[in-house]
């Protein structure tokens, strides 16, 4: 008898706006364990696996949480944005397109981290100041930028996008 | 507000007017895939069917295992192999013992130790892997391990350098004989007899310094998957920065001819140094063992404990001046600390000696360097190798030296340098005019040492600043300078080989096969630039094939600031010689003779008839399609072997204030100007000045593996090590500073690296500027500052 006829249990969830289901070990998996491992969207890091560095962050109606730290079975129903998400019919987003031209990006583990975040951000509050950018993005943790490229980065999309909406 | 500024010499400005490409900020060649999710890390590698692989660490900090049980343990149903040390080949190994072997042969003989095994019979350091399992889910690994019964013969452990040179302290290699593995004398810059030289000078100086232990903490967690196939070719998945030295030292461990190895790597979550081979041989013994693809991946604390930290350096240095302030001779006495395993200790020495006896005229100089074990975690070269603490003493003697003859630091450094306006030996010089076997007491490209110190004072209003007072209140305010020196990779003590092949395809892009591993440089960046500029071929041309062993040409992989110079004097040999076949081929199909022929913006043009033109699209399909019977796929080999090091040169300003009530430092400004030739990509070069001064931020202030009473590591993880987070990072300031290096590829030198080095030496030099106390114990903490304020206040 194998674990799986336990306590395996199916889960439906809806990421980047599709239907997903996935086979779980039982209701102690992790998000970031079921959007890496059962549904191979790999775009999402995990760095520390305790809430540490913000690798893993997804948005989850439009709000970011950790993902190495939030229950698959706790986000049943609600809508989830990774990183795999953000591009439409191959058109980047726009905060995607300023961390490219801005340099922010060097190894790139922390990108999709920083990405999410500065959506969540820019939706909440379109013209941030350097420091609220910097506290928005404090949990987030960068080892290759030393985060200057980044902040540009989050000034340049609201710039770019403000001018959108204008 | 941090800002980044460019100062070009008029020769940048000309030379740089004619570029297409090199000196531009395009977007990095693989941002792309990075900001939409799709680049592949080695932790996202997800074989079919692949076990799980996991470590059993030793309880104890020092203990040999009497005898190992694993019957039970190999029985459990989902376990595929059980390894210990009775199951791996007892070959001693160094991984950068074999990189030595590949650079400086006689280096390799007389300044490495072989003392790793696969898996070893006794833990060296707490928590060390005695044991292996790998099973089909994680439970099942978990179980095998508490089924894995060991009796220990638990040995008393030495944890620091002191006590582990004493007479009967405990031996951490019993073979070694001695826990002093090597007295390192045989620096070859050393010059002169220092003792008689200090006994000439009209005054000296001393101080010391106990650098830290600084991990990588790439944010990548470490992962190692290996699979042989049917016909035993083994693939290992693994962030590395080196793949074919990786290659040669797992073919040797697993007993398989190299070609039969293929090592990948296409990203990586951040490299800063040669620490990842730990795990390798742990991934491949248990697939060998259990006839399946098997994957390890430490967790955050078991890669703290597992993956090297930088080296722990006790340093004394001691300089003699003339009564000018003239430098006439130096020592340094380094104690390294290198943890349980000798690894890289004498390859990070000599770069360490490098910069502190090449930085300035000095006609005699001593450096001796004494490794050491101790019963804790392994030690590697991590960003900036020896040089970052190393600079930070010699700046701050060189502060102790101006504060004698009162003198301003900053002309008091001018005045020593081999290269200034007063000794007027300006003039370039080519190599075969500079001595030395390497790159420090060679001192090319040192000519902008006194520039590029003007230029930073300038901007950041040095003569003001010193003229501000020092207290107000509860606050002192100082100010610090660090210049330093760093290599554009290791040659000519270590040679510095690449190779690579570039393909024009029939569409007219560019297909080039060159092995390396991606760890966020932008080499392949660079390199396109690079090539495009050499070739006359547009940068969105350049495609590459970089991330195995197997397809590509043996590379000695990156360190050491090697890239940039290294590889891109590759790709520039490439694109010439690509150029060169082209405008061959064309010749025939143009009518005129190749060297009247040239290529702008992908299309071919005669010289003396512009009218005259091929595109290379069409040049490429023809050659390939239409020339049936004759098809040509146009392709070269190019080499590049680095006989030269030009000194990529800068310098770190810093402008503290200390809260006297509670030692808190902060710092207000933080600036740093470096020389890096031309600037490939400004924007990739700022990037990179800025993240490695943020990791020499850490180092400076906070950054410390604290490890507890028995050695063992304390948490391990980020809310126990603390890394710079964007609140906590300073003003910091960048200049890149251009002058054409006449060796690097379109002028270019050292980069990567670098913003580390004088990072440290500014700050301390700038909290001794505001309190006169010099701290002798990196990190700079506000309780170890505010105690040796109280110290020197009693004493007063
Ligand atoms: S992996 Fe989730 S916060 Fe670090
Ligand atoms: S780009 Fe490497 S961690 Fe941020």
């Amino acid at each position: 008898m194998t674990k799986f006829e336990k306590s395996s249990l199916l889960l439906m969830l809806k990421v980047n706006g599709e239907e997903m289901q996935a086979l779980l070990e039982g209701p102690h998996v992790t998000l970031a364990d079921v959007l890496r491992n059962k549904l191979g969207l790999t775009g999402t890091k995990e760095a520390c696996r305790c809430g540490e560095c913000g690798s893993c962050t997804v948005l989850v109606d439009g709000t970011p949480m950790l993902s190495c730290s939030v229950l698959a079975v706790a986000v049943r129903g609600k809508e989830i944005t990774t990183i795999e998400g953000l591009a439409k019919g191959g058109e980047l987003h726009p905060i995607q397109q300023a961390f490219i031209d801005s340099g922010a990006i060097q190894c790139g583990f922390c990108s999709p981290g920083m990405i999410l975040m500065a959506k969540a951000l820019l939706e909440e509050n379109p013209d941030p100041t350097e420091l609220e950018i910097k506290e928005h993005i404090g949990g987030n943790l960068c080892r290759c930028t030393g985060y200057i490229k980044i902040i540009e980065a989050i000034q340049l999309a609201a710039k770019r996008m403000g001018k959108g909406a204008a | 507000m941090s800002a980044t500024y460019s100062w070009k010499s008029e020769d940048a400005r000309k030379e740089e007017e004619a570029y297409r490409y090199v000196g531009k900020s395009v977007p990095y060649k693989d941002a792309r895939s990075k900001a939409t999710g799709a680049a592949k890390y080695s932790v996202d590698i997800q074989r079919p069917g692949a076990y799980l692989g996991k470590v059993l660490e030793c309880p104890h900090t020092h203990a040999r295992v009497r005898s190992i049980d694993v019957s039970e343990a190999r029985k459990l149903p989902g376990v595929a192999a059980v390894i210990t040390a009775d199951d791996v080949p007892d070959v001693k190994y160094n991984p950068a013992g074999l990189e030595y072997a590949a650079r400086n042969a006689k280096a390799a003989a007389e300044d490495s130790v072989n003392d790793m095994t696969a898996v070893p019979r006794k833990s060296h350091y707490k928590g060390e892997a005695v044991a292996l399992v790998a099973a089909r889910d994680e439970e099942t690994a978990l179980k095998a391990l508490e089924l894995i019964k060991v009796d220990y013969e638990v040995l008393p452990f030495t944890l620091d350098t002191a006590s582990a040179m004493r007479e009967g302290a405990p031996l951490v290699h019993e073979e070694a004989g001695s826990n002093l593995s090597m007295i390192f004398d045989s620096f070859p810059g050393n010059r002169g007899d220092a003792d008689a030289a200090f006994a000439q000078a009209d005054f000296t100086v001393e101080g010391d310094l106990l650098s830290s232990r600084q991990h990588t903490m790439a944010l990548e967690p470490l992962s190692c998957t290996a699979e042989f196939d049917s016909e035993g070719n083994l693939t290992v998945w693994v962030a590395h920065q080196r793949p074919f030295i990786l290659r040669r030292m797992v073919a040797g461990l697993a007993g398989l001819p190299e070609a039969k190895v293929n090592v990948v790597c296409e990203h990586a979550g951040g490299f800063f140094g040669e620490a990842n081979y730990v795990i390798v041989p742990f991934a491949v013994f248990l697939a060998k063992e259990a006839n399946k693809p098997v994957r390890i991946e430490f967790s955050r604390e078991e890669l703290t404990r597992h993956v090297p930290c930088r080296e722990i350096y006790q340093m004394h240095g001691k300089l003699g001046f003339t009564a000018e302030g003239r430098l006439i001779a130096a020592t340094e006495d380094m104690v390294v600390d290198s943890g349980a395993y000798f690894n890289r200790s004498c390859n990070t020495l000599t770069p360490a000696m490098g910069s502190f006896s090449g930085q300035y005229a000095l006609p005699v100089f001593r450096g001796v360097g004494k490794i050491v074990y101790t019963n804790t975690p392994g030690t590697s070269g991590i960003r900036g190798y020896g040089p970052p603490a190393g600079m930070a003493l010699l700046s701050h003697l060189m502060d102790l030296g101006a504060e004698k003859l009162g003198m301003d630091r900053v002309e008091f450094r001018i005045q020593n340098y081999r290269f200034n306006s007063a000794n007027a030996s300006l003039e370039k010089k080519g190599p075969d005019e500079h001595e030395g076997s390497t790159p420090a007491t060679m001192g090319l490209g040192l000519e902008t040492q006194e520039s590029v110190m003007r230029v930073a004072a300038k901007q950041f209003g040095w003569a003001e600043k010193s003229r501000r007072p020092r207290a107000d209140g509860k606050w002192r305010y100082g100010i610090g300078v660090c210049d330093y020196t760093d290599v554009s990779g290791p040659q000519p003590h270590e040679m510095n080989d690449r190779q690579c092949v570039m393909t024009l395809e029939e569409d007219g892009s560019v297909t080039v096969s060159v092995n390396y591993a991606d760890g966020g440089q932008n080499l392949l960046g660079a390199g396109a630039q690079i090539a495009a500029e050499a070739s006359g071929l547009h940068y969105e041309d350049f495609r590459f094939l970089h991330a195995q062993t197997t397809g590509t040409l043996y590379d000695i992989g990156l360190g050491g600031n090697s890239g940039n110079f290294g590889m891109g004097n590759l790709l520039a040999v490439a694109g010439k010689m690509l150029k060169e076949e082209i405008l061959k081929k064309a010749a025939s199909f143009m009518d005129a003779e190749s060297d009247g022929l040239d290529i702008k913006d992908g299309v071919i043009f005669s010289k003396a008839d512009p009218q005259n033109t091929m595109p290379v699209k069409k040049l490429a399909y023809d050659s390939i399609v239409v020339q049936q019977g004759a098809s040509e796929h146009i392709s070269v080999t190019a080499r590049y072997s680095a006989f030269y090091s030009p000194m990529a040169v800068g310098v770190v300003m810093a402008d503290v204030r200390i809260d006297t009530e509670t030692g808190d430092i902060f710092v207000d400004k933080l600036q740093i100007c470096h020389d890096c030739g031309i600037a490939i990509n400004p924007m990739g070069v700022a990037g990179q000045l800025q993240g490695g001064g943020v990791m020499g931020y850490g180092y400076a202030l906070f950054e410390d593996l604290s490890l507890g009473e028995d050695g063992s590591v304390r948490g391990g993880n980020y809310n126990t090590y603390k890394l710079a987070s964007a609140l906590d990072i300073p003003d910091f300031d960048v200049i890149v500073y251009e002058n054409p290096c006449p060796y690097g590829p379109y002028g270019a030198k050292g980069v990567g690296q670098s913003g580390t080095v004088g990072i440290s030496g500014a700050i301390a030099g700038a909290i001794y500027d505001a309190t006169g106390v010099w701290m002798e114990t990196m990190p700079f903490t506000p309780e170890k500052l505010l105690a040796a304020m109280r110290t020197r206040t009693m004493k007063e």
